[in-house]
């Protein structure tokens, strides 16, 4: 089996990056976090606006998602950041995140007297969290730990016959070496869902891909709103989009052709090897931190029109659907598929070039969005704020 | 010829002459790649085909005739019916073509006749 450099942490699981990561448990400590980010550039801060006034599932599903990012192989050590009254108690998320065996630590603005003397501890805290996980090095791993994510934003009709055809390639020699790839994005398999739920490795699966999709869309007719609002945005149709299952019959192509072993909820950790379905949205940054909180290493993200995105803790390697857009968004782009299209290369050619790629960042090698510092964040919600 | 896997079946992406791409044999629409110009013909597996409008690339134009209320196949799957009769070479988008699929606009339409 290939092996790859890469960080085994204290519960087995391989990182590829090794981040000091600043998380805040609620709205209300956002801007302490921010400021701790600011004076401490060697830690990652991201922000959201969850965490208090939620409820039921929707509640359970913003706690998964915060201990889910934190717990990311990619994360070598975190400082949790909450108020003290909310919902999410700091704490909760902290004694969650230690069962990884990672290096936690937790500070309440209340309990410590207000932003600046918990400023003044966490830099004390985070310097010695420093200290301590930069003596870990990188050591040989099997690829077959890789977690690979997929996503597709602002889609044309280039990326179901270049980009996202080229990343199926690439999952399917993920697959082949024993590691895992997450195809996401519900609202992108509407219209498409009989071709994956014939590649379902049994019944089961296969009915709760369906179920899956159903909900989503019955979600959207609840709300009393026309779902393709929301999924074939004007972008799409200017690069030559016409319908919802058109958009889903482009889109399901990251996957590639091997069978789905499973079918997870939103932030959920994967719990076979090869290829599984993880229900998030369209939106790209709240899917990108479903799969980042189900412990994906790293993203692969095809764009027709281009994006700046990136993701919190996690390399997000960008892959045009053509040429001109690659050109356009050169700062943001990693790889160009529209040679594909322009005859310079073919699926096999580009499949294999996206797979060594992923290697390469996955030892190390920074992406387009992590060079500049594209750390974003957002957390799926299904209920309504209280 | 160039052959790409779609769908786990073998299929052609046959370029007309690099200007458009046909994924799957069962279609009935291509994808322009460079611009196609209203009155340029074009051989199309043995037939010419005269495109009937300017389109863009990365939009779709008819390579079969196309009746109002036929399935419009792409990938080898249906992607939406046609609203209007569509004629080999005519540009295919919202304007002849409706989604089937997540049509929450009909669901409402209902409501509102309740």
């Amino acid at each position: 089996m290939k092996k790859i450099m890469g960080y085994i942490r204290e519960n087995g699981d391989v990182g590829f990056r090794n981040h000091l990561l600043i998380l805040p448990s609620v709205i209300c400590a956002n801007r302490t976090a921010q400021l701790l980010g600011q004076i401490f550039e060697n830690a990652i801060c991201i922000t959201h606006q969850h965490g208090c006034s939620q409820g039921g599932e929707d509640l359970k599903q913003t706690f998964r998602t915060l201990i889910g990012v934190a717990s990311n192989p990619n994360v070598a050590a975190v400082l949790v950041v909450g108020l003290g009254c909310e919902s999410i108690e700091a704490e909760d998320i902290a004694n969650e995140v230690r069962k990884t065996g990672k290096i936690v630590s937790s500070l309440e603005i209340q309990k410590c007297g207000g932003v600046s003397k918990t400023i003044e501890q966490g830099k004390k805290i985070l310097s010695e969290m420093f200290e301590e996980i930069s003596k870990y090095k990188r050591q040989l791993v099997s690829i077959d730990n890789i977690v690979l994510g997929t996503e597709c934003g602002g889609s044309d009709a280039f990326s179901g016959i270049s980009a996202n055809v080229a990343v199926g390639k690439a999952s399917d020699l993920i697959v082949e070496n024993g590691g895992t790839v997450i195809l996401s994005e519900t609202s992108e398999i509407i219209g498409a869902e009989h071709i994956l739920e014939k590649r379902c490795i049994n019944k089961n699966v296969g009915n709760k891909l369906i179920s899956v999709v159903r909900r989503f869309e019955q979600r959207a007719l609840d709300m009393g709103t026309d779902i393709r609002e929301g999924t074939v945005v004007p972008g799409n149709m200017k690069g030559g989009i016409t319908s919802l299952e058109e958009k889903s019959l482009g889109c399901i192509h990251k996957g590639g052709e091997t069978e789905i072993k499973e079918v997870i909820e939103y932030a959920c950790k994967p719990l076979k090897k090869g290829l599984v379905v993880m229900d998030t949205p369209g939106d790209d940054v709240e899917s990108m931190s479903g799969m980042v909180a189900g412990g994906a290493q790293i993203i692969v993200f095809t764009t027709g029109r281009g994006t700046p995105t990136g993701s919190a803790v996690v390399p997000v390697i960008k892959i045009s659907s053509n040429s001109s857009t690659f050109k356009n968004m050169r700062e943001h782009t990693d790889i160009n598929a529209g040679k594909i299209i322009d005859g310079d290369s073919n699926i096999e050619e580009l499949g294999q070039e996206i797979f060594n790629f992923i290697l390469k960042v996955a030892e190390g090698f920074l992406t387009k969005a992590e060079e500049s510092d594209q750390r974003d964040f957002s957390i799926n919600r299904i209920g309504p704020t209280f | 010829m160039r052959y790409c896997k779609i769908n786990g079946g073998v299929s052609s992406l046959d370029f007309l002459l690099k200007k458009a791409i046909i994924i799957n044999s069962k279609d009935n629409v291509a994808i322009a790649i460079r611009k196609l110009k209203k009155n340029q013909k074009y051989d199309l597996q043995g037939d010419t085909i005269i495109i009937k409008d300017d389109i863009d690339p990365g939009c779709k134009l008819a390579i079969k005739n196309i009746k109002k209320g036929d399935m419009v196949i792409k990938y080898g799957e249906i992607i939406g019916r046609a609203i209007q009769d569509i004629e080999i070479g005519e540009f295919v988008h919202t304007h002849n073509l409706e989604g089937i699929r997540g049509r929450g606009d009909k669901v409402i339409q209902k409501e509102l006749i309740k």
